[in-house]
């Protein structure tokens, strides 16, 4: 945990990315095989090995990505909720949809319950619900996977970098420091202090 | 059981209940509850086209997600679950030697070694590149066969796209497993481990055991053994205490108690 200060920056950017590309209509088709999620991840941990001071572990582009994919599930639910309340008919079309496909054969006697089921289904409010509870855990574990990806594969890269930062600052060649001009007397650092003292 | 073996179940468990989500809605079928597979259909669909041409049919219904998004959850789920079974299983090696390379960074490569550790870490580093080279081949193989395919350029057939979609999940899985060990080992909560443990396990009750009379100096010894494993228990923390350590922290124990007294 010791890039813990860099950690906020890293997920934040990378959930509101993902939230919101994954939210937008006609973006969110990248949704599609999870293409939003393991970007925005990859996001989160690329932030984080460019802006680290120390060594990134695998763990720690795990909770990057952990947290920017919760953010981004947030995120992706509002703006799905909003888009419902837009257009309430989108959400009972596709489930009518979807289950006319499965071509079951249905008992006349068990049709009012089913009917009754599904009203209680197709409820926005329901429907949000699940649909949070499962972008939760779906963009978390996608975005975990993004983010370890993109730590394995940037924090090589950046800990090169790292590492000329830290020797330009530990091994400055002597002729690029520049020395204060000391002036006999003018200071008591001066080496003869034998006239000064009156020794 | 450890934190972290229970939190690697969990995450097993997790996924384990997403692919059953996925086979829901032909089990619904199997028992005739529709409301079943609306709920599986409504949880996936932001996450997939749900195309039934591009899905697969388990007994006439076609699964909650497509081929791909299939291939991919359950490969997930196959490289979390095979994470970790056997010590020394090559997985677990592959996801740990993804990471390994940065050891190869120049603070690690410039330090005097000798010759055959020397070789030993370029043979590693060998091995870890290639480890990243076929992790990245996976990941990469999905990505432009689903690039390719959204471009209307090539059609893959259904199995290819299963097949590709699951080879990205296992290596996905054995990097998600690893990663989660390792969040819960940087998570856990000093302790103190090993033999070092009932030192100062003793040295607690130690004061309160002895009697007033009897063995004051063990006492002062108890007492600053607590201060000393006390100071030490934050450093100890990853670390096994052997024998020697074990001594030297008596030792160091009784410097304290002499010191006291002086």
């Amino acid at each position: 945990m010791d890039n813990r200060e860099h950690y906020l920056k890293a997920f934040l950017i990378a959930g509101l990315v993902m939230g919101g590309l994954s939210g937008i209509p006609g973006l969110n088709l990248g949704n599609c095989c999870c293409l939003w999620q393991i970007l925005g991840g990859a996001m989160a941990g690329w932030i984080l090995c460019r802006s680290a001071g120390n060594p990134v572990r695998a763990g720690e582009g795990a909770l990057v990505g952990l947290f920017s994919g919760l953010i981004g599930a947030m995120i992706f639910s509002v703006m799905t909720a909003l888009s419902y309340l837009w257009n309430p008919d989108d959400l009972n079309f596709s489930m009518e949809q979807v289950l006319q496909g499965q071509d079951l054969q249905i008992p006349p006697e068990a049709q009012a319950v089913l009917d009754q089921a599904m009203s209680i289904i197709t409820h926005p409010a329901l429907a949000l619900g699940v649909l949070l509870f499962f972008s939760l855990i779906i963009f978390a574990i996608l975005a975990m996977i993004g983010a370890l990806v993109s730590v394995g594969i940037f924090e090589p890269r950046f800990a090169l970098t790292r590492l000329k930062r830290v020797r330009e600052v530990s091994y400055k060649p002597m002729e690029n420091v520049k020395m204060p001009e000391i002036k006999p007397g003018s200071t008591d650092l001066y080496f003869p202090r034998k006239e000064k003292e009156g020794e | 059981m450890r934190r972290g073996n229970l939190i690697l179940l969990l995450l097993r468990i997790l996924l384990g209940s997403l692919v059953l989500l996925i086979l829901m809605p032909v089990i619904s079928a199997r028992l005739g509850m529709p409301v079943l597979a609306g709920l599986s259909y409504l949880v996936f669909t932001p996450f997939c086209h749900q195309l039934p041409d591009r899905s697969f049919h388990l007994l006439g219904v076609p699964l909650a997600v497509c081929a791909r998004c299939t291939g991919i959850y359950l490969g997930i789920f196959i490289g979390a679950f095979s994470f970790r079974i056997g010590a020394k299983a090559p997985r677990t090696f592959v996801a740990t030697s993804f990471f390994a390379d940065r050891m190869s960074a120049p603070e690690v490569a410039d330090a005097p070694k000798p010759l055959w550790r020397r070789r030993e870490a370029t043979a590693d580093r060998k091995v870890a590149r290639a480890n990243r080279k076929v992790i990245l081949f996976l990941i990469l193989i999905m990505a432009l066969d689903g690039m390719l395919n959204a471009l209307g350029i090539i059609t893959t057939p259904i199995w290819l796209r299963f097949l590709f979609g699951l080879g990205f999940g296992i290596a996905g899985g054995w990097l998600l497993g690893m990663g989660v060990e390792d969040l819960m080992k940087m998570t856990q909560v000093p302790r103190v481990r090993g033999m070092c443990a009932p030192l100062v396990a003793t040295s607690f009750f130690a004061d309160r055991l002895c009697g007033q009379e009897e063995a004051t100096k063990d006492r002062k010894v108890a007492r600053t053994g607590q201060r000393f494993a006390l100071n030490f228990k934050s450093q100890i923390s990853d670390l096994r205490i052997n024998k020697n350590s074990l001594r030297s922290l008596r030792l160091g124990g009784e410097k304290w108690s002499r010191e006291f007294e002086e």
